[in-house]
């Protein structure tokens, strides 16, 4: 066994100061750096759902890759299983890579579109492992039974299929390596709402049958509350909170996901949101939410 | 499967009637030059000085030249060596610069840059001028032009192979393999190569049609081919010599250098809009340009609301059998707000944007129903009056406020424009006025001579809002205005749509989303398959839905749902717009359907509980029992 | 000043050294002695060799004759034509008038022709003429000028005899008659670039008029002629812009031949009769004039991007 599949307690991922930044051009001569990600540390438990919850330009996603080690940060630390990532060798870096996959936000484009669908879902088992074309097909058929969707899709083009349907594959290729990690960065974003819940259902009955983690990346906070065991909130770079995500849900700290849960949209007509620009710009508490008329 | 292949080829030559008249022309030139040997009537080099620049004749079909030579022998041979040289020429060039345009688009960074110096030297040079110099250090003939058409061609391939290789490398499907572990070897070879070629290939057919022109070019000046060997530019420049005594000799020659030419940008042309990337296919221009058509049925004496809505069906232009959108009726009072909800293929976009008479695409038409607005019917409105009445009484905004915004227009200049259009108001008093509604929705003054792309994505739509209620419109139809927004900017447009309505605005939210929906609406109207599926009011219709989707739809929205129980998911998918469906248009999908709802068109009825209508038969036993049974758990 | 115009501004002196250093290189490319070859092969007479040898700094490594050409060439000097032995700077300095007047008017007629073509195609794509001009643009892209220069002097000048076949008369000296013989060769030139322009600007005005702000103009009331006029075509014009620019290619391109076809005595034509001579010094001395011409009217398209485009002006 390599030393990558050795079972430890504690964190299976564990991050220490990351940081990174971005150089942009300001003027002629001028640059500043923007900090994407600034300063993170975190842990992912096994078999947890980690919400990251953060506005566009929050680092959120940059953070998830910098987790996979898609891209390096500038400085902090990263390991996996006990095992510091970057002191890896080439050969132990491509093992780990294996128990880390990633899911994005378009299905549309996370396929080829010139190859059909089941070219695309043997790229992962015919890179990291040696099968013949039987025992690869039917692993394939395996996974892609397990999102609720049958071979015959398989033969199709990414756009002979629904978003929906896509994002299950995109799923099923992400677990068809067994991985420990799957960052899902806004999953579910680009859906349709009845799609959405087909999606995050999905998730939970997947995560219930196969110890994985999840860091499950969103800008919704419902979302997030719903799906995650524990949340993080990210602004400007910085992780401002983490916590149970009955606890940040429920009693936010950070005046920022004070705010955010604040802009969370109910569902219910009769428990509207108090109107945030009117606290803000009159500095008043408002006595009650709006009632419909 | 052959079938299937024969019968597309149909369909692309009728599409392209050019492109698959150049193919085959192409196909018969390259056979016939291939087979020069066998095919010419004549020896090519064969002079005969009693007989110099003849007209075409039995024996000679394209006449002679001043040597007495047979031009048409002499353009097959010829056809040999031009076609020859550009082959090789631009295959040479393909070879070096595939590899050239990966590395720099892959790797980026500092490669590319010193790369892309180099090939920037060649954009300063005109791509002949260079041809020339290097055809002429060389000295004449075919092999040197060949190396020199090569030459010219490399930097402007390795461009495009860049170009497109840097696209494809910010794909999700590159990252994706990136992500699976995927070595660089192989995603270049297998992901990269092949998503470049398709464009490149169509840069080669219109760089073989240049070669063809510029070896004639070569030829002419005397560089080219030299005699005897002859190319098509070399016999050009034989007959243009003799132009004064014999004009129609230089015909040939320049006819099938313009043709051949032609057929290959033909064929790139035609393979590019195969990959659409010409624009050809791109959906009709013209937007409210023509006019839709109407009935001019369903017209309803009293005017209830601000906005009625009766009737209304909306078909594909080119098909009318094909539905979009079926008997809509709804009706807006002052200060209200109605949330049109649905999914994507629901139909609520094409009717949001049939309320202005702005069609969606695919081109469509309202083939019956009225639309009023203030009592004045929209559907039948004179194109002058209908640009009169929008923006004055009809206003919208739309879902992406970024791209909403002209970007070469300064946002100031764009309120003043709407004031100035409709308010006879002069420059000094509506930018006064501009400057007065930009700070109502939030947005300091001094912003006004900002462009979009200084501004934030909330304060775009700010921008969009101010812009739509600048003279003070009866209605507002807001087509997921919040969709692109983050939550808390997303909270705050809400916040001044509803201040607005307070004001007594009437608002129209088109929206996927019921969180919207019960945030803001005083009515909602809930559509499936360009069909409108129930209506009420917000608080009745979301507490106790009327129709099995609204239900599904209500419980699968995560904020309704306690953590940790599955959300209610809706199996299948919505069907493809325009099929036609008797019967209840969900009931393939539904938990509840029984025979009944399949047998024949559900009519929209109103329910006998509350002011709110349901397209359901067993409406009324799902809203009176507490939980409704599912048909498919029945034994 | 964008820091895009400035770093552009600051590029050109490097770009001429190395357009000019890779004409250089063409003289490692010349079969057999150098020298030899240049002088017209083995008829030329020893004496004749050995001074094209010392001349052009053959018989030293190529850098050190480049430095020998740059350091003359900053002085306007580009040595003397192998053939004519006359000066290649003030030959092409006689010639130049000849040069830009036919640049100038096919260049106006290609942004008219193109501009025209790419509305009306655009305003009714799909339709009858949107489909005429692709295919009428997809022929004049591919044709070569000097074939449309042969054509029009067999139909206009020899057949029906209403413009001269060839042949050039300086403006000072009859503008009557200038542009009697400057239409036939200019219209030659302008057809390659009109047809780009064209298709270029018919595609971004299709996808302007398809685009969200349009749109957004469309819903506050806007006429049809302000719509497209102010909204879509400004927009449109952007990447219309950037084709311009790469026009000049064409036209230089274009009038090399074009000038040789219909005999007039500009650069071109000197260009096409030194290189079928091998008079390199002409043709090193000419390409300095093209790039130059071609680099000068990338960074006015530059300029007037700038105008357009408020993103490149406005930095936010």
């Amino acid at each position: 066994m390599s030393s990558a599949d050795v079972v430890h307690d504690g964190p299976l991922l564990s991050a220490r100061g990351l940081s990174i930044s971005f150089k942009v051009r300001r003027g002629p001569i001028r640059s500043t750096r923007v900090h994407a990600v600034d300063d993170v540390s975190i842990d992912l438990y096994p078999g947890e759902t980690f919400g990251l919850l953060g506005e566009s330009g929050s680092g959120k996603s940059t953070l998830g890759r910098l987790l996979l080690h898609l891209t390096k940060a500038d400085t902090g630390t990263l390991t996996f299983r006990g095992r510091d990532m970057w002191a890896a060798t080439n050969a132990e870096r491509r093992r780990m890579r294996r128990r880390m996959q990633m899911v994005f936000q378009d299905p549309f484009s996370s396929f080829d579109p010139s190859v059909n669908l089941l070219h695309s879902m043997r790229e992962p088992l015919q890179v990291h492992e040696r099968l013949s074309r039987d025992e690869l097909d039917a692993r394939i058929a395996e996974v892609v039974t397990a999102v609720g969707l049958s071979e015959r899709h398989l033969a199709q083009f990414p756009r002979q299929l629904s978003g929906g349907q896509l994002q299950r594959l995109a799923i099923a290729r992400a677990l068809s390596l067994k991985p420990d990690i799957v960052v899902l960065d806004e999953p579910v974003s680009a859906l349709d709402m009845s799609t959405q819940a087909q999606v995050v259902n999905l998730l939970s009955e997947l995560q219930a049958a196969q110890p994985v983690t999840y860091l499950f990346i969103s800008h919704n906070p419902s979302i997030v509350h719903h799906i995650s065991h524990r949340v993080g909130v990210m602004r400007r770079g910085q992780l401002v909170e983490v916590g149970d995500a009955d606890q940040v849900h429920g009693d936010p700290q950070h005046p920022y996901t004070q705010r955010l849960f604040a802009s969370q949209l109910s569902g219910d007509p009769k428990q509207r949101r108090r109107p945030v620009s009117r606290i803000s710009e009159m500095g008043v508490e408002a006595a009650s939410g709006r009632q419909p008329t | 499967m052959s079938r299937s292949i024969h019968t597309r080829g149909i369909a692309w030559m009728r599409r392209e009637p050019l492109a698959a008249f150049m193919t085959v022309f192409l196909v018969l030139l390259i056979v016939a030059a291939f087979l020069a040997p066998l095919l010419a009537p004549h020896d090519p080099l064969q002079q005969d000085l009693t007989n110099v620049l003849a007209a075409p004749s039995g024996t000679h079909w394209f006449g002679t030249d001043d040597l007495g030579r047979d031009v048409f022998s002499r353009m097959l041979y010829g056809a040999q060596v031009s076609l020859t040289a550009a082959f090789l020429a631009v295959g040479a060039a393909v070879l070096l610069a595939v590899p050239i345009g990966l590395v720099a688009g892959y790797r980026g960074g500092r490669t590319d840059a010193v790369i892309m110096r180099l090939l920037d030297i060649q954009l300063a040079l005109p791509g002949l001028v260079l041809v020339i110099a290097v055809a002429s250090a060389l000295g004449g003939g075919t092999v040197n032009t060949m190396l020199a058409l090569a030459i010219a061609f490399v930097p402007g391939l390795a461009r495009v192979v860049r170009g497109e290789t840097l696209a494809v490398r910010e794909e999700p499907y590159i990252e994706a393999s990136r992500a699976i572990g995927t070595p660089s070897m192989r995603i270049l070879r297998t992901r990269v190569l092949r998503n470049v070629s398709p464009p490149l290939l169509v840069q080669v057919a219109i760089t073989c049609g240049q070669a063809m022109g510029l070896e004639a070019a070569l030829s002419f000046i005397g560089l080219g081919a030299q005699a005897p060997e002859a190319s098509w530019g070399s016999i050009l420049r034989r007959a243009y010599d003799s132009i004064f005594i014999a004009p129609a000799a230089v015909l040939v020659p320049a006819a099938f250098i313009t043709l051949t030419a032609w057929a290959f940008n033909a064929l790139g042309d035609a393979l590019g809009n195969q990959l659409s990337l010409n624009g050809r296919t791109a959906r009709k221009g013209t937007r409210a340009l023509t006019l839709s058509q109407t009935t001019g049925s369903g017209i309803r004496p009293q005017s209830a609301g601000v906005l009625d809505v009766s009737e209304l069906t909306v078909a594909v232009d080119t098909d009318r059998r094909r539905v979009l959108v079926e008997d809509v009726a709804l009706t807006v009072g002052r200060g209200r707000v109605t949330g049109i909800v649905g999914e994507s293929g629901s139909g609520k976009t094409v009717t949001a944007m049939t309320l202005t008479r702005l069609m969606a695409s695919p081109p469509a038409v309202v083939t019956a129903g009225s639309v009023r607005i203030c009592g004045d019917e929209i559907l039948a409105m004179p194109a002058g009056q209908l640009a009169d009445v929008r923006g004055r009484v009809v206003s919208m905004i739309f879902q992406n406020p970024k791209a909403s915004l002209n970007p070469a227009l300064t946002i100031g200049r764009q309120i003043t424009e709407v004031l100035q259009w409709h308010g006879a108001m002069g420059r000094g008093a509506a930018r006064a006025e501009a400057e007065r509604l930009l700070e109502r929705v939030g947005v300091p003054a001094d912003r006004a001579r900002a462009y979009p792309h200084q501004l934030s994505g909330g304060m775009c739509q700010r921008v969009m809002v101010a812009m739509a209620v600048a003279c003070r419109p009866q209605l507002l139809i807001a087509d997921e205005p919040t969709s692109a927004l983050d939550v808390t900017v997303q909270a705050e447009i809400l916040d001044l749509l509803h201040e607005l309505a307070e004001e007594g605005m009437a608002i129209v939210l088109i929206t996927h989303d019921f969180g919207v929906v019960a945030d803001i609406c005083d009515d909602v109207v809930v559509m499936y398959a360009g069909e409108v599926i129930e209506q009420g009011p917000v608080v009745e219709v979301l507490d106790r839905p009327g129709h099995p989707y609204t239900a599904a739809l209500l419980n699968a929205l995560p904020a309704r749902v306690p953590r940790g129980e599955p959300l209610a998911a809706i199996e299948g998918r919505v069907p493809a717009a325009g099929t036609r469906i008797v019967g209840c248009r969900f009931a393939e999908r539904c938990a509840y359907a029984v025979d009944a709802c399949r047998s024949a068109p559900i009519p929209l009825d109103a329910s006998s509980t509350g002011d709110r209508q349901a397209r359901c038969i067993r409406s009324d036993e799902l809203l009176g029992a507490r939980v409704l049974e599912p048909e498919s758990e029945k034994v | 000043m964008s820091t895009l115009l400035l770093r552009r501004i600051a590029l050109i002196p490097l770009l001429l050294v190395g357009v000019t250093l890779s004409m250089q290189l063409l003289y490692l490319l010349l079969p057999g002695d150098p020298a030899a070859t240049l002088a017209g092969g083995e008829n030329a007479s020893l004496s004749q060799v050995e001074r094209i040898r010392a001349e052009l700094k053959l018989d030293q490594p190529f850098y050190v004759a480049y430095w020998d050409w740059l350091t003359h060439a900053v002085r306007f000097d580009f040595g003397r034509s192998l053939v004519t032995d006359q000066g290649v700077a003030e030959e092409l300095f006689r010639r130049l008038p000849a040069t830009l007047s036919l640049g100038v008017v096919a260049l106006v007629i290609a942004i008219a022709m193109g501009l025209i073509g790419g509305v009306f195609a655009a305003i009714r794509c799909g339709g009858f003429f949107d489909r005429l001009l692709l295919a009428v643009t997809s022929a004049g892209m591919a044709v070569p000028a000097f074939i449309i220069g042969i054509v029009l002097i067999v139909v206009f000048a020899v057949e029906l005899g209403v413009a001269p076949a060839i042949g050039y008369v300086p403006i000072s000296e009859s503008p009557a008659e200038w542009a009697r013989h400057i239409v036939m060769p200019a219209i030659a030139v302008a057809i390659a670039p009109a047809a780009r322009i064209a298709r270029t600007l018919r595609g971004s005005l299709i996808q302007a008029l398809d685009s969200p702000y349009v749109l957004t103009a469309w819903s506050k009331g806007g006429r049809a002629r302000v719509v497209i006029l102010r909204h879509a075509l400004r927009n449109s014009l952007i990447p219309t812009l950037t084709v311009l620019g790469l026009q000049v290619d064409l036209l230089i391109g274009g009038s090399l031949i074009v000038e040789n076809v219909f005999s007039v005595p500009g650069v071109g034509a000197y260009v096409a009769n030194a290189a079928t001579g091998s008079d390199l010094p002409v043709i090193q001395g000419a390409v300095v004039l093209f790039a130059l011409a071609t680099i000068l009217a990338n960074l006015a398209v530059d300029i007037a991007y700038g105008i357009f485009n408020p993103k490149v002006r406005v930095s936010s």
